[in-house]
Parts: C-alpha cells; sequence; structure tokens
C-alpha cells in the first residue's frame, strides 16, 4: 500500500512536469495547429540558456532570462519562416520544425559538448520538505510542482478571465471574423507562439536543474508531449493538465507492479499461462509501462478523438 | 515527340544502376543496397503521402515487421525445415508488412488529417514498445541473425551478388507501384487526397479505398524491410525506431511527389551523404536540419516539385535568370558562411575538449574562461552575422534596381488555411 502511495505521488510530481513541457505545446499545437516538433528543442534550449546564465551565480536570473530570450526566438521563427510554411499543409510544416529541431540539437552539441552539462539547483535548495512513509521528498521537486501548477492557474485565468483571453480564444476559433473586428490576428499567432516557446524554456529551466541537461533531453520528451496535448483535447489547458497527470501516475504505478503478463491471466482463471518463462507470458508488466502513453493515445483517438476535455469539432 | 527525351535519362539511370558495383571501391558497396532500400522504401511511403493525401508516421512497423518475418524466413531455411530459395525469401516481408497495414489502416483511417498521423505513429510506437520487450520474436538486444542459403549454384557471398537480387526487387517495388499509381484504384486514391467527400458522394467506399492504400504500401514497405534483413543478414529492433519513419516522410517530402522517381532520388541522396561526407565533416546532422529547413522554405512541394509540371526551374526563360542572381550568390554566400562558422567552432571546441564547453557559456557572457576560445568564437559567428546582414542588403538593393521583381510568395495568414481536423 505504501509502495503504491508512493509511486502515486511520484507520478503525480513526474505528471507535473510533463504539464509543464506540455502547456506550450497545448497552445501551439492544440490552438493554431503547428504540429511543432521543435518544442522540445525549445525546453532544451531553455535548460542551457539557464545553465549558462546561472553559471555567472545567479539561479534566479538564468530562471528568468531563459523563457524571455527563447520566446523571441520562437517568435522570430514563427513570423519570418514558420507562418509561410503552415499554408502548405502538416508534413511540410513537420519536416520544418523538426529540421529545426535537429540544428538546435546540433548547435547545443557544437558549443556544449555531446554530453551532459553541470546545472544544477543552488545548494541552499538542497533540504527536504517533508518525511513521507520514512522517505525525504525534496523541497526542490514540490517547488517544481508548485511552479507548475502556478503555471496552470496563470495560464487558464489568462485565457478565460482576460480580455486578451477573449481576443485570443476568438482569433483561435473565428480568425476571419476577428480580424474583421479589428484585431491582428497573426499577431496574435505570433504571440501565443512565442509564449508556447517560453512556456517550454522556462520548464526546461526548472526541470533541467533537477534532471540531467544534456543533448538527448529533446528527443526523450519528443512524442510523450503529443500524447498529452491529444488526449487532453487539443486547446485545452485543463485538458493538458489532467492528461499529464493520468499518464504520470499510470506510467509510475504500472513500472511499480510485480507481476508478470502470465501471472495476471493466471489470477484471472487461466492457470496454464502462469509460470510460463518464455513466449508473450512471461513478459513482466512493469517492462511495458512505456507503451502506456501509446495506448492511451490510440483509445482516446480511436473512441473519443476530442480527447478528455476538448471540444469536439 | 517527347519520347525520346523521357527515355533518355531513363537508359542513363539503368545502365548506371546496373553498374554501380564496378563503379565504386569495395568498402562502399554495401551501402550501394542500403541507397536502393531506402529509395524503395521511399517510394512505397509516397504512394501514401502522394497519391492517397495520407500522412503516415508510422511506416517503421511495415518496414521492421517486413525484417524480421524475413529473418525468421531465412533462420528457417538455415535450419533446414523449409526449403525457400534464397531469393524470394524478402516476399516474407512483404507479407508481414501487409498484414501489419490492414491492421493499422482499419484502425487509423476512422480518423484524418494530423489525428490521423497521430494514430498511425502511436501504432508504430507500440510495435516498437514490444518488440524491444518480446525478445522470443524480435532478439531483443542482440537482434537475430542469419545466414543467406546459396541457391541455384549463386552463393550470395559477396556484396555484388547481393546487390543485383536486391536491384531486382527493388525495380519489382518500383515497377509495381508505378502501375498502381495508374490503375483506375490509383486515380481513386488520387481523389481522396484532393477531396474526399466528393469520393464519397460518388459512392465509393473511402474508408476501404485507405486501407487498401495502406496495406499496398505496407507491402512494399515490408518488402523494403526483407530486402535489408536480406542484405544485412541481421535485424534488430532499431529497425523499428519512430526515426526510422520520420526519415521516409523527410526523404519523400523532400523529394516531393511531383515527380514519380522524386521520393526516390531524394532518399537515394540522403541515404549516400553521410557515407560521402563522412570523410570531411562531423557535423553532417546539423547541415541536414538547416538543409530540412531551407528546403521547406524555399521548395514547399519539394525538390522535384520546382522541375515537375509548373515548377519554376521546368522552363526558365533567360530574361528570368539575371533578376535571381543576386539572390543565388547571396545564399550561397550565407551557406558558405555557415559552414565555414560551425566548422571553426566545431574545431576549437573539440580542441578545448571541456574547457571549451564551458567557452561556450562564455560567449553568452555568463562566466570567465581559460583561453581565448569564447572570444575566437565571438569573432568568427560575428562576422557570419555580418554576411547574413550585408546579403540581406545587397539582395534588397538588387531586388530594388531591378525592373522585373522576382516573385516571392507572400506570406499567407494561418488563420485562413487552416486544415480541418
Amino acid at each position: 500500500m505504501n509502495a503504491l502511495l508512493m509511486s502515486v505521488l511520484d507520478g503525480s510530481v513526474y505528471g507535473l512536469i510533463l504539464f509543464m513541457l506540455s502547456a506550450g505545446l497545448t497552445l501551439t499545437y492544440g490552438m493554431l495547429g503547428v504540429l511543432n516538433m521543435a518544442h522540445t528543442a525549445f525546453f532544451m534550449l531553455g535548460a542551457y540558456v539557464a545553465y549558462s546564465i546561472s553559471s555567472t551565480g545567479n539561479f534566479w536570473l538564468g530562471l528568468l532570462i531563459s523563457p524571455i530570450l527563447v520566446a523571441g526566438i520562437g517568435l522570430l521563427v514563427e513570423k519570418h519562416l514558420l507562418r509561410r510554411i503552415h499554408s502548405h499543409g502538416h508534413g511540410q510544416e513537420l519536416i520544418f520544425t523538426f529540421g529545426l529541431a535537429f540544428a538546435i540539437e546540433e548547435m547545443i552539441k557544437l558549443f556544449y559538448g555531446d554530453f551532459p552539462v553541470q546545472y544544477a539547483i543552488p545548494s541552499y535548495l538542497r533540504f527536504p520538505a517533508f518525511t513521507i512513509l520514512g522517505a525525504d521528498f525534496p523541497f526542490y521537486r514540490l517547488l517544481m510542482a508548485c511552479i507548475a501548477i502556478a503555471m496552470f492557474a496563470l495560464l487558464v485565468v489568462l485565457l478565460k478571465f482576460t480580455r486578451l483571453g477573449l481576443i485570443v480564444r476568438a482569433a483561435e476559433k473565428r480568425p476571419v471574423m476577428t480580424a474583421a473586428l479589428g484585431h491582428d490576428v497573426s499577431k496574435v499567432f505570433s504571440g501565443i507562439f512565442a509564449l508556447g516557446a517560453g512556456l517550454a524554456a522556462l520548464a526546461g529551466a526548472v526541470a533541467g536543474a533537477y534532471y540531467p541537461t544534456s543533448p538527448t533531453m529533446a528527443i526523450n520528451f519528443g512524442i510523450v508531449v503529443f500524447i498529452v496535448v491529444v488526449v487532453g483535447g487539443l486547446g485545452s489547458i485543463q485538458g493538458s493538465f489532467w492528461a499529464s497527470i493520468l499518464i504520470g501516475v499510470l506510467t509510475s504505478v504500472i513500472v511499480s507492479v510485480p507481476w508478470t503478463m502470465g501471472g495476471l491471466l493466471g489470477w484471472a482463471g487461466l492457470t496454464a499461462a502462469e509460470g510460463a518463462t518464455t513466449g508473450l507470458a512471461s513478459l513482466a508488466i512493469s517492462s511495458l509501462a512505456g507503451i502506456v502513453p501509446f495506448v492511451l493515445m490510440i483509445g482516446v483517438l480511436v473512441f473519443k478523438p476530442s480527447g478528455l476535455m476538448g471540444e469536439s469539432k | 515527340m517527347r519520347r525520346p527525351l523521357v527515355l533518355l535519362p531513363a537508359v542513363v539511370l539503368a545502365s548506371l544502376l546496373l553498374a554501380a558495383p564496378f563503379l565504386v571501391e569495395i568498402g562502399i558497396r554495401g551501402v550501394l543496397s542500403k541507397i536502393l532500400i531506402a529509395a524503395l522504401f521511399a517510394t512505397a511511403y509516397s504512394l501514401m503521402s502522394g497519391v492517397a493525401g495520407l500522412l503516415s508516421f508510422g511506416h517503421a512497423a511495415f518496414f521492421g515487421l517486413g525484417a524480421i518475418a524475413t529473418m525468421h524466413l531465412m533462420l528457417a531455411a538455415e535450419k533446414g525445415g523449409a526449403f525457400i530459395p534464397a531469393p524470394l525469401v524478402p516476399l516474407a516481408g512483404a507479407l508481414a508488412g501487409g498484414l501489419c497495414a490492414a491492421v493499422a489502416g482499419a484502425i487509423s483511417s476512422r480518423r484524418t488529417g494530423s489525428y490521423f498521423a497521430l494514430i498511425t505513429l502511436a501504432f508504430a510506437e507500440l510495435v516498437h514498445g514490444i518488440a524491444i520487450q518480446w525478445q522470443g520474436v524480435f532478439g531483443g538486444e542482440a537482434g537475430l541473425t542469419s545466414m543467406r542459403m546459396p541457391w541455384l549454384g549463386v552463393q550470395f557471398s559477396s556484396a555484388t551478388q547481393v546487390y543485383y537480387a536486391v536491384l531486382i526487387w527493388v525495380a519489382l517495388g518500383v515497377l509495381a507501384c508505378w502501375l498502381f499509381k495508374r490503375t483506375g484504384f490509383g486515380q481513386l486514391a488520387m481523389g481522396i487526397r484532393e477531396n474526399e467527400e466528393r469520393v464519397s458522394f460518388l459512392g465509393f467506399n473511402t474508408y476501404c479505398s485507405k486501407i487498401v492504400v495502406f496495406v499496398v504500401s505496407g507491402a512494399v514497405s515490408g518488402l523494403a524491410g526483407g530486402l535489408l534483413a536480406f542484405s544485412n543478414e541481421s535485424a534488430t529492433y532499431a529497425l523499428f525506431s519512430p526515426l526510422v519513419s520520420l526519415e521516409v516522410v523527410f526523404q519523400t517530402f523532400i523529394g516531393g511527389t511531383a515527380l514519380f522517381l522524386g521520393p526516390a532520388v531524394a532518399a537515394a541522396a540522403l541515404t549516400l551523404l553521410p557515407y560521402a561526407l563522412s570523410e570531411y565533416t562531423r557535423l553532417w546532422p546539423l547541415y541536414q536540419g538547416v538543409l530540412f529547413m531551407a528546403l521547406m522554405y524555399a521548395a514547399p512541394g519539394g525538390v522535384s516539385s520546382l522541375f515537375g509540371r509548373n515548377g519554376a526551374l521546368r522552363n526558365v526563360a533567360a530574361a528570368q535568370i539575371a533578376p535571381a542572381l543576386p539572390i543565388v550568390v547571396a545564399c550561397a554566400a550565407v551557406a558558405c558562411g555557415f559552414v565555414v562558422a560551425a566548422e571553426i567552432t566545431h574545431a576549437l571546441v573539440e580542441s578545448g575538449g571541456r574547457a571549451a564547453s564551458r567557452s561556450a557559456g562564455w560567449l553568452l557572457l555568463a562566466e570567465p574562461i581559460p583561453g581565448r576560445t569564447g572570444l575566437k568564437l565571438a569573432i568568427v559567428w560575428g562576422i557570419f552575422l555580418a554576411l547574413c546582414g550585408a546579403c540581406g542588403w545587397g539582395c534588397r538593393l538588387a531586388r530594388g534596381r531591378s525592373a522585373i521583381r522576382t516573385h516571392v510568395g507572400e506570406p499567407v495568414a494561418m488563420s485562413t488555411t487552416r486544415t480541418a481536423q
């Protein structure tokens, strides 16, 4: 029972970090419909920029400047390159953003080397926040969870309760009508894209300090962020939030399941399968954790394509 | 008379392919088979994306299963359990790829647009995950290995013999794709690409039609996978990696589907280039990324769209060359500058090792460095940026002077062209 509680807690924190990472994509892919494969490259860029700045000695300065800088890069990319390519279709967009992701990753390898860098949390943040079930819970993990929740709350307030959010939502749903009412829709879209890139960079700056900052961090998260956005429902911040936590908790719980496939079948009454040592029955359930998000995505796309909280179109 | 014009490149291409093993060094003859296989895979993929307009991110599943099925048949032949002529084993790949594609198509064709693409991606990842875990069938970390059995006195021991066997299969596969495109069914698939709703109003079952396209494309992809297993005598779960799926998407879109052989040529080039350039640079992935961006910006329909019907380079009049010249020169200068700057950076950082990676931090005005690497890097990239600025300024100047303004597509507002989900 304790183990289950522990893995639920771990999974929730992982899910919150996943949300931080995919919140930006909810805006760029979910709202703008841009298949932005470079999203996790912005995440990685954010971590590296924050590392460079924090090596002057101020950790918080890195957290502040890195998202602004990366948002600026995102703005330039959207305004001058991506907008033109978007009009040609998903395939072109995918290849362009993947090329961008490639270029960012290789530039980072070029400057920082193909190995993890020493980006770490400052020593005064390294203390346990509380002790749960005999294990220390680091304060920084709590901080990351809080930043993720704050990001969620801010985005919801911004989109739902402000005039700016109203214009953004209008521009997303009825672009032509919004433009006719005198709003610069393309500027709104550039702004959303920049915000998305900035959020990814913030996630990178925050999470990169706790987890290893290396050139592979973009690829590792490359696909799962899309799953979060699709499972949550395109363009729905709340959907992404709950989808991230669902994926985090499910993955974490399944990793801790001690049975094999055969054991599970045996429990279900198929005793012949129990104790098998080869074939499919010998697979440990925990080894399947990696494919859980994909199963979830196929299920959602086939049975409820609008996602957990998206609007059906 | 257009015929001879078409025939001549075909004859040149065919004789080049036939003579290829004797034109290159022994060391890279194995690469030739890989190039052919990549070309076949891209052609199979272009049936989906080019003919039927279906964007699949999951072709690695069919390719990989084709390779695994072929390996199992080769293993069976090796044990003497089944007598199958060695050159025919890749057919097992076609069968496996087709079957798998039928399943994938039945699931994913229920949706369109990017949803469709994401289902295929998830499907391929599912197969990938199973392939990693299920050692009994997929061989785990080490993968499966087997030997090509001799047949009718042919040993299949040299790379040249394997090359010709692969060449015959690739030619048959490409021919099959070409014929498929020309059938009435191929026309129907193109109709689905242009306007699916209208095709369904005409009484065609578009769901089933899409599955059929899927199966044909998957079977030829599986054949390509089978050929890879046949030529490598091994297969691992790495073949199921999403990068394999993405690579074939890149090749197809870079090549463009305006010409039938566009994807195949692009696949061949993008497979060959890393080998050809590995001696000179280690930064090919960087250049590749930038190249993808530049090509998608300059030629969204792929390189072959420039030469295809209504292509910009189809009939170039002499009067059009002069205004375009400054832009071409500027682009070339920026490209050369970028390559030089990147190579200098690489050399500086490599020589400095770990210390140099800190110096990159200094470049962002972050920390003091030992040595002057950071300063040198700042100067190099400063010169590069100045070059970019000068070229941009020069282009603008030239464009202002020239009476004929070259047509550069105006950016289209995202809003008006959002694809329906």
